[in-house]
Parts: structure tokens; C-alpha cells; sequence
């Protein structure tokens, strides 16, 4: 699991790169909650996230109440159609603001 | 927000083989998630020892066996949290030891690694129909779950009972034929795709069969006469009762099966409709002494089932075993698990296979005040859930009418369905059953003062005919299910009009359709709960097969190519879905009045012949014609005249005076699209002082 962070303005971008499952939950949790605590726009590339088991979806999921918490927010962008539609019958995709690309998500969210 | 961590119980006090342990928590059954470990609480009277084994998933072999200290039992539950578990990759399972006496009752076997009887997912039949490895001795392994779903304000819908329109379905043969067009056939998510059409349709709830873990490849054989698989397909065998079917879960294969059915649950209720499960608490897939053992009979055989003085299992059920439900230890497992999936999963009700065996004790006699259906009804949890009652079981106990009812449990009627399905097909002698069916049963439901919501009323269900195979044949047709048609039952009250089968032949196809639609309005213009069976609406056959509980084939899949096919009947069941809406009198909960209750001086129901107000009650009666009266949604009066003719000619039947004038809403004589109106939609009666019903037909005439 790899995880790069880069502030772009009023965003913040994290590329994921990996599988987010029960072993790499943890890390993602740790890293990216206090991002998501601190009120700033959160825009997650999962172009190069080829898993999310349960677990992952639910780091998403607690990410997505923790900014809502408070001012911040979290976007999605590139879920390959897979991804996609796991998230669509488990009823986790309908939380989320989707892009299909980081650079789509920069441009609209600027 | 607290710090968990800073509980005296996030920190281990034992260590086996490099796993932390502590002692557990009794409470909850099963496994628990907690902060930093996993609680696993499991319970036996009559073992002496118990062992803890984990896997990582999929692996033949263990990770570790963690014998239970003694120390860490309480009374007979032992106990224990296992620390740092990844709670995605682990299965699990016990070894019981304990005596093997089976003349005393019990069968332990510590070679044997048990599923938890709480297991909330169950490992190892994740996609349907997959050949399993029949060498794997610990096939269905217990997982863990997160219990976190976000149900936003989503609850059980609580619709009164009285405005239930019901529609058994089975997960996999709803969408699985090609012509569903979803995509993921035969799935929870592929129903999911369909909520629109179950809208359209008019019924607000559906009655899952089976979604319990059950084993496709129990008893799994090759037909003798097609070669195709044969499965146990309907799912009536359960393996684990808190996990939902991995295999009808698009997402089963990574283990998402209870969060995909929760969003179904969840979107089908933003759709206004109700979710019932059909449960089978009468007996497991372990099946008799030769059967496998999978959980309860390692456990504690003697408490789970019945067992005869000689210690081999009664069989109530018709499938090897009977689970001992008035025993208190599994009364407590059952409420548990009602428990669980009202409040986890949001269901709205529950159906009861066989419920009859639920009011026995553990000798097998009939209790008159069973203390488990007692529970139920009185539950907390449970106090707004629907409980029906499949009032008999395979012992010759038939309780319609009769079972225990505690001011709470409704019965699948087996009465309504007998008798309007023999005036429907022109029997004898029966007007005056079907007066007694249209007002809700009132010889049933009446003198104990249940009244109509009791009844759930219904044609067809799983068992049996579909409601154009009634129609389509004189006799079953089981051959495919490999036993030589000697299996499924031979009192259908069917009839084939004339041709056994499918036929090309117009005038027989016509009647067949007039036949679907007077039953049809007969079933909903009963007051009581009415029930449809998947497909019904749309012309679904089987073929002549009424027992199809093993076949993975177009027999039991819907095949939606009949919505076109089909149309103008669709089209009739969703208008008179409407109709029934329309009409607050045909829903009432209670039976109606003979001597008032209606409009000004007209009782709330009557009853008349081909002559208003005299009823032809003789043997040969085969008309029969009632006239409901009241007020309406919008406080009207309201006039609903309903006429049946089941005999093969023709008939005029002149219409009581009110003070409106008479509109046909239904001719089931008529070809579409004058065989329905939609509601608003009425047309003027030309001569308003009587009709003429053809032969076979039905009309529903309202006062405006």
C-alpha cells in the first residue's frame, strides 16, 4: 500500500496505490483521519486501487463522517468499474462525490 | 470521544502460541468485535472440553488451535478474546469433546471442527452452484462482521397489516433467467435492479424464501432423465441462521454478503415496501444419524433435536430431523436470532416453515401454550415484525384456524387456497365456502377474534402449481426431479381446461387467461392479507411441476420475456392491485357485519344470487354475489358489487337497487383491454338493473 499526499491550494490530494484491505486499513486510517479531521477538501485518486474489501470500504466510510464532521469533504476520482460497482450494491458509493480523473476533480473543486 | 484504549480489557493477560488472549464475555453468542480483539462465547451442557480453532481464510489447514481454559468458562459457556486478528482473513470454528452415547443423546466427535451456530457469515459456498471440495472436512466456516452499516433513517416500515399486499419471491429465480437483464443475475443486487417493477406492480412487501445460509449441493444428484445437476435450490435446510446466503450476494466472493443485503433491505424500503423472510426453524442440514456433521449435532446434540427414547431423531419435519424448539436453550437461540435480523437487518417480518413443529414439546407432542411462539409474540424487539405461521408440518399436525396465536401470529390460510380454488374450477357445493372466504375466514378467524389479518389468503406459493399451471393441467408433472413423480403433492384442485399443457389451441389459451383473472379477483377483493406468487402476474409456468425444489433451470427462473408476452395480464394485475387500494372496505380488520354497517340502512356486506338478496346456497350452486357497503376513502358511500360465475354457462344477474348507479370496473369475461378499468376510470352500466356474466368470469361493479 503505497499513500502520497500533496496539498494543492485549498486541497488536498492522495494518491492510493495498492489494495485497501483488512492489513492496510489501519495505515490509510492513520494517515489520512487527521487530513480528514482538519477540515480541508480531500480528493482521493483511486485510479490505482485495484482492491477494497470490506474493511477498506469502511476506512472510506470513516473518512467521508470525519470531514463531514466538520467543514471538510471527500472525493472520490478514477474508481476502476469494478471498485464501482462493489461500492454500488453495498450501498457505499451513493456517499460520495465521484470524479472520473484528480485532474477533473481540481479543476471543479478549485 | 473516548480512548478504548485505555480500558483494563484492550490488554491481554494469557498468550498461547504467540496469540494474546484474555477471558471473555459470555454475552453475546458468538463473535464479537471488539476494540483490539475479537470475543468468541460459545455454549454446550454437555461437552467437557472446547477448543477455539482459527484459519486464515481458505487455508485446508489450521493457523492454531486454542484450547479454552477452564478458567475462562462460565456455567456452560466458554469464552474467550483473541487479540490483534485480522478480522477479514480469519474462519473459525470449535471442537466439542463429550461423551458418544447416542442411546443418552450425544454424538461428540472432537475429530470434527463445528460451525458456530452464531456465526455471522459463513465461508465456503461464496458463488452459487461452485463444485466444492468434497474432500474438506470444515466446509462451512464461521467469519466475522462489522456491524456498522449506515442505515441513515431508514426502520421497519410497520405497515398495518391490512394493507399487505404480499409477494413470495426466491432471491435466485427472480432475475437469474437471461431476460432479467441485470447485472447480477439470480443476486441481491440483481433485485435491487428490479424494485422499480415491484412498484409498478402494486404489492408492498416481499416474502424472501430462504436467504439463510443453506448448502445448494445438500443432497446434490444427477437427474436420470435430463443429466442436469439437481439441487437443494429453494434453500429449505438451513446451515447457519444469522448469516445471510453468500451465494445471492453479488459481493459474496469477498465476503460482503450482509452488507449487500442490508442495502437491498434498505433501498426496497424507500420504495415503500416490506421485507418478510421465509425461516426454517424445524430442522438444520444435519438431516438424521447419517447425515453430516456441521454444528448443532457436535454441539449439543441432545439439547438442539428431538430425539426418540432410543436417541435417533424424530422426524417431524420430513427431513431427517427436528430441531427441539421448546427447549429453553433453543427458544433463546431463535428469539436471538429474530432479534438479530429485525434490528441488524431491518426486516419487517417472517414467515415460519412449518410452524406447527414450533408448538411442540421436545417429545413431540402439541403444546397448548408453547412457550416459544409465546416469546415471540411478546418480544420486545420483535413487537411490530409480522409473524406468519405455516400452521402444519410433516407430522400430521394441521393447526389453520387453531395455531397459538397470542393477539400477534397470522397463518398461511390452506383453507382459502383449497376451497376458491375448487369453486374456481366449477366444483360443487362450495358458495358457500367462498362467502366465507371473501369475508376474511370468519369460521376461522372469527370466534377467537383474530380476525381477517389472520388470514393471509393466497392461490399458489412455492408449493404447488403456479397460478397458469392450475389452469394448464390435471395432473404434476415432477419428472424432472429425478423420483419418478412420486414426489410433490396430488390434491392440486387444478384443472387443465381441456388440454393437459402447453397448447397452441386459442380458445383454450382465452380460457386459461379468464380463469387466472376471475381467481385472481376473488383473491383480491377477500378481505384478509392476499399473496401472490412470483410470476403469477405475468403467466409464469413450471410446466406442470409443482414441486420444483431442485432445479437451477428456466422451471423456477422467472423469465421476464413474459411481461411482453403477457401484457394485458400484467396490465389486469396491476390495475387491480389498484382497485384493492382504492377500496378501504375490502381491507378492513375486522369481518364485516350481516345486519348493518353499510350505507344507510344496507348491512356492510350481503350476499345475493342471479335475483338480488337471495343467495342460491343449494349443492349446485356455482354462482355466488356479494355487495359490500360503507364509505370510502374520501368518507363516500361506497357500493362494491362482486359477482363470480364458475359454471360453464352463462348467467344474468340482476343487481341490487342503491342509490348511484352501477359501474363496471371488472369483467374478467371481457378481452383485454375491456377486462379492467383502471380506478376513476369506470364505465357507466348501459342498463342498470342487472349484467350478464359469461361463463367462468367474475365482474366488480361499483356504486358512483
Amino acid at each position: 500500500m503505497e499513500i502520497q499526499v500533496q496539498a494543492q491550494g485549498s486541497l488536498t490530494v492522495v494518491v492510493l496505490t495498492g489494495e485497501i484491505d483488512g492489513k492496510t486499513a489501519p495505515e490509510v486510517q492513520s494517515r489520512l483521519l487527521p487530513l480528514a479531521e482538519n477540515g480541508r477538501k480531500l480528493v482521493l485518486d483511486m485510479q490505482k486501487v485495484t482492491f477494497l474489501s470490506s474493511a477498506g470500504l469502511r476506512v472510506l466510510f470513516l473518512l467521508n463522517r470525519a470531514a463531514s464532521s466538520g467543514s471538510g469533504k471527500i472525493f472520490l476520482t478514477g474508481l476502476v468499474p469494478e471498485l464501482r460497482d462493489t461500492m454500488s450494491v453495498t450501498g457505499f458509493l451513493k456517499c460520495f462525490q465521484l470524479f472520473d480523473s484528480q485532474e477533473q476533480a481540481v479543476e471543479a473543486l478549485r | 470521544m473516548p480512548d478504548t484504549s485505555s480500558r483494563i480489557d484492550y490488554y491481554p493477560t494469557h498468550e498461547y502460541q504467540g496469540f494474546h488472549l484474555r477471558p471473555g464475555h459470555p454475552y453475546p453468542f458468538g463473535a464479537t468485535i471488539l476494540s483490539g480483539g475479537v470475543n468468541f462465547s460459545v455454549f454446550s451442557s454437555h461437552a467437557t472440553s472446547c477448543t477455539l480453532v482459527l484459519f486464515d481464510k481458505g487455508e485446508p489447514l489450521p493457523r492454531v488451535e486454542i484450547p479454552f481454559p477452564d478458567s475462562f468458562r462460565i456455567g456452560n459457556v466458554w469464552c474467550m478474546v483473541v487479540f490483534d486478528l485480522d478480522c477479514e482473513s480469519v474462519e473459525y470454528g470449535y471442537r466439542m469433546d463429550g461423551p458418544f452415547e447416542p442411546a443418552e443423546g450425544h454424538r461428540f466427535d472432537p475429530t470434527k471442527i463445528l460451525l458456530d451456530p452464531y456465526a455471522k457469515t459463513v465461508s465456503g459456498r461464496e458463488i452459487w452452484g461452485q463444485d466444492p471440495d468434497w474432500q474438506q472436512p470444515f466446509p462451512h466456516r464461521g467469519r466475522l462482521v462489522f456491524e456498522d452499516f449506515d442505515w441513515e433513517d431508514d426502520r421497519p416500515l410497520e405497515r398495518p397489516m391490512e394493507e399487505l399486499v404480499i409477494y413470495e419471491m426466491h432471491v435466485r429465480s427472480f432475475t437469474r433467467h437471461p431476460s432479467a437483464l441485470v447485472k447480477h443475475p439470480g443476486t441481491f443486487a440483481g433485485l435491487l435492479e428490479k424494485i422499480p417493477y415491484l412498484k409498478e406492480l402494486g404489492i408492498n412487501c416481499i416474502e424472501m424464501m430462504p436467504v439463510y445460509e443453506f448448502d445448494e449441493f445438500e443432497n446434490s444428484r444427477k437427474s436420470p432423465t435430463t443429466g442436469e445437476t439437481l439441487y437443494n435450490y429453494w434453500g429449505y435446510s438451513t446451515v447457519g441462521f444469522f448469516s445471510p446466503k453468500a451465494g445471492y450476494a453479488a459481493t459474496g466472493r469477498w465476503g460482503m454478503q450482509v452488507d449487500e443485503l442490508k442495502n437491498v433491505v434498505k433501498e426496497i424500503h424507500k420504495a415503500g415496501i416490506e421485507v418478510i423472510l421465509d425461516v426454517v426453524f424445524n430442522h438444520t442440514a444435519e438431516g438424521n444419524e447419517h447425515g453430516p456433521t456441521i454444528s448443532f449435532r457436535g454441539l449439543d446434540n441432545k439439547t438442539y433435536y428431538m430425539l426418540t427414547p432410543e436417541g435417533y431423531y424424530f422426524n417431524f419435519s420430513g427431513c431427517g430431523n427436528t430441531l427441539n424448539c421448546n427447549h429453553p436453550i433453543v427458544r433463546s437461540i431463535v428469539l436471538d436470532c429474530l432479534r438479530y435480523w429485525a434490528a441488524e437487518f431491518h426486516i419487517d417480518g417472517f414467515r415460519f416453515d412449518l410452524a406447527a413443529i414450533l408448538g411442540r414439546d421436545p417429545w413431540g407432542a402439541p403444546l397448548p401454550n408453547p412457550p416459544l411462539l409465546e416469546s415471540l409474540a411478546f418480544d420486545p424487539v420483535l413487537a411490530k415484525c409480522k409473524l406468519i405461521a405455516e400452521a402444519w408440518d410433516a407430522g400430521g399436525l394441521y393447526q389453520v384456524g387453531t395455531f397459538p396465536a397470542y393477539g400477534r401470529w397470522a397463518e398461511w390460510n390452506g383453507k382459502y387456497r383449497d376451497d376458491v380454488r375448487r369453486f374456481v374450477k366449477g366444483d360443487p357445493g362450495l358458495a358457500g365456502a367462498l362467502a366465507t372466504r371473501l369475508q376474511g375466514s370468519p369460521d376461522l378467524y372469527g370466534w377467537n377474534g383474530r380476525g381477517p389479518t389472520a388470514s393471509i389468503n393466497f392461490l399458489t406459493c412455492h408449493d404447488g402449481f403456479t397460478l397458469l399451471d392450475l389452469f394448464s393441467y390435471n395432473e404434476k408433472h415432477n419428472e424432472k426431479n429425478g423420483e419418478e413423480n412420486r414426489d410433490g403433492a396430488n390434491d392440486n384442485h387444478s384443472w387443465n381446461c381441456g388440454r393437459e399443457g402447453a397448447t397452441e389451441d386459442p380458445p383454450v389459451q382465452a380460457l386459461r387467461r379468464q380463469m387466472i383473472k376471475t381467481a385472481l379477483s376473488i383473491l383480491l377483493t377477500s378481505r384478509g392479507v392476499p399473496m401472490l406468487w412470483m410470476g403469477d402476474e405475468m403467466g409464469r409456468t413450471q410446466e406442470g411441476n409443482n414441486n420444483a425444489y431442485c432445479l437451477d433451470d428456466p422451471t423456477n427462473w422467472l423469465d421476464w420475456n413474459l411481461t411482453e408476452q403477457n401484457r394485458d395480464l400484467l396490465r389486469f394485475v396491476q390495475l387491480l392491485l389498484r382497485h384493492r387500494k382504492a377500496h378501504p372496505l375490502l381491507r378492513s380488520k375486522k369481518h364485516p357485519c350481516f345486519h348493518r354497517g353499510g350505507f344507510e340502512e344496507y348491512p356492510e356486506i350481503s350476499f345475493h344470487g342471479q335475483a338480488p338478496w337471495q343467495p342460491d346456497w343449494s349443492e349446485e350452486s356455482r354462482r355466488l354475489a356479494c355487495l359490500w357497503s360503507g364509505r370510502d376513502r374520501q368518507d363516500a358511500p361506497a357500493f362494491l358489487y362482486f359477482a363470480v360465475n364458475a359454471h360453464w354457462e352463462g348467467a344474468w344477474f340482476a343487481l341490487p337497487r342503491i342509490p348511484r348507479c352501477w359501474h363496471v370496473a371488472i369483467n374478467t369475461g371481457m378481452p383485454a383491454p375491456e377486462d379492467i378499468f383502471a380506478p376513476g376510470e369506470e364505465v357507466l352500466l348501459s342498463d342498470q338493473s342487472g349484467v350478464f356474466l359469461s361463463p367462468r368470469s367474475a365482474m366488480f361493479i361499483i356504486g358512483k
